[in-house]
Formats: C-alpha cells, structure tokens, sequence
C-alpha cells in the first residue's frame, strides 16, 4: 500500500509531464497571419491572401511530436487586388463561399522531427479540406516555439506568454478540391502553391 | 469631320498609354490595392499590409487603343474634306 503511494504520484508526474501541450490560438489579434497563393496564368499570374485565419494547435515543446490541432481560413477573406478576379474567385465555380465559408487544415502526424534549440522542422501529414473536399496533404513546415515572447509583441499591456510561428509551403491541385474544375486549364495552372507564415498565441 | 474624328481617336489612344505608363506600365489588369511589405520584428513574420490604391494595368492601354481604333475606323463613314486647288493660269 506504501508502494502503491510512493508510485502514483510519479506516475501522476509522468502524465503531466506527456500532457504538457500548450494550446496556441492562431486569432491573430495584430492581423500578421496571412496565407498566400499563386497560381500561373497565360496572361497575368493570379497572386493572392487570405487574412482570416484561426484555430488552435496544441504543441508540446518537449514533445513536438505530438502537435495536432486544426488551422481555419474564412473564405470570404480571400482577396485578389482586381475585382473582377474578386468576384470571380468567391463565386460559385471557383471558392463558392457562400456555401463553403471555411478551409480547413487538420494536423495530422508529424514525421523526420528534427529539433535544435527552438526550431522544429518536420513533415506534417495533414487534412486539406477545401469547398467540402477532404485530401491528405504533406507538407514540410518549420515551428519555432518562443517562450516568454508574448508580452515583447503584444506590448507592455499584453498578457505574460508563448508564441508558436509556423511556417509552411506546400501545392495542390485545383481539379482535385473542384475549384473550377477542368476548366480553363490552358489559361490558368491547375497548381495552386500555398505558403504561410503564421504565429499562435498561448498566453499564461 | 473626319480629321477632328481622327484628332479624338489618337488623343484616346495615347489617353490610355499615358495612364498605363504613369500607372508603371504594369503587365497585369488594373488593381484597386498595394501590399506593402513589413516584418514582425518579435516572430520575424515577413507580411504586408494592405492599401487602397487605384493602379492602372495593361487593360487601359489596350483600352485606349481598342478605343482610339474605333473612332478612327468610324471617321471613314464622313465624307473626305474637299480640297481645292489653286487654279493658275498660262
């Protein structure tokens, strides 16, 4: 029964210690946040971004491993700085966002970790989901986890905590989610390049 | 006429040049924002911020010059100016 005592709380630190993932809220508060996209067109490249981003990843610095979590793009964000394009790329036949307000991105597993200091590079398995179309995607990204740095961003005012960047670029392919698909592919590239540099808060 | 028709046609054309060019003679279609670049100096964030700004793109030019062609293409409908010459005699 000693035993039994001496044991459970280290078993109980044990725990603690496997659960220790802090959660990063990806509602960026100074609007840095930005995803970008490019696509290659006959006549004018289309270069893009979207600002709404949100979501929480839960990242254990010990343990970068065990990152999960979902990333979330408002669609009505997307923006191009033509009109015509604008309207084009929230219709129905490209993003339709009237129907699907959201892109979704599911962490997954990581794989081929390799962390030095801060720095954590690894192959991120994840769930693309776009106009209701769910895919895998691989992605290489880069998380760097800085302790303490909050209240230096947010200002004197700002809560005491962490900041997770992560930064990632990665394509897919248009035709696959059903973003217009098939459709004008002499003119505009099927490949759409993604790449984002995005930073989560955890405040204490 | 025909000849003020035509004055219209190249003022239009070299209209839409001008703005294209002033504009920085951009390849693309005109855009009604600028991204300016910045950096979160705590993250190292490369971002950009988003202005208004009306900048003219390749459409003006062509806009200009699909206009100006019109008018010119138009002035053949007016009869040519009569032109009198001066009768010498021997």
């Amino acid at each position: 029964m000693k035993l039994l005592l001496l044991i459970l709380p280290l078993v109980g630190a044990a725990a603690h210690i496997s659960a220790d993932s802090i959660s990063f809220d990806f509602a960026d508060p100074k609007g840095v946040n930005t995803i970008n996209f490019h696509l290659d067109a006959l006549l004018e490249s289309t270069s893009g971004n979207a600002k709404g981003v949100s979501g929480l990843i839960q990242y254990d610095p010990q343990n970068p491993g065990n990152t999960t979590g979902t990333l979330q793009i408002d669609t009505k964000s997307l923006y191009v700085a033509n009109p015509r394009m604008r309207e084009h790329l929230h219709g129905p036949t490209w993003m339709d966002v009237a129907k699907h307000p959201d892109i979704l991105f599911t962490v997954g597993s990581l794989k081929d970790i390799d962390t030095t200091g801060n720095i954590t590079t690894a192959d991120v398995n994840g769930e693309l989901t776009v106009k209701g179309v769910t895919r895998p995607v691989l992605a290489k990204a880069t998380l760097t986890y800085l302790k303490g740095k909050l209240k230096a961003r947010m200002g004197p005012r700002g809560p005491d905590g962490d900041i997770l960047v992560i930064r990632t670029k990665f394509s897919i392919n248009r035709t696959d989610y059903g973003i217009n698909s098939g459709q004008l592919i002499d003119r505009v590239s099927d490949e759409i390049e993604i790449s984002l540099s995005i930073a989560g808060q955890a405040p204490n | 006429m025909r000849s003020a028709i035509r004055k219209i046609a190249l003022y239009l054309t070299l209209a839409g040049a001008l703005v294209w060019l002033l504009g920085g003679a951009r390849k693309g279609f005109y855009v009604i924002s600028e991204e300016i670049p910045k950096l979160d100096p705590v993250t190292e964030i490369e971002y950009s911020e988003r202005h208004d700004k009306f900048l003219p793109g390749i459409d003006f030019l062509l806009g200009g010059v699909i206009l100006g062609g019109s008018f010119y293409l138009i002035s053949f409908l007016f009869p040519k100016p009569l032109i009198t010459k001066p009768v010498t005699r021997p």
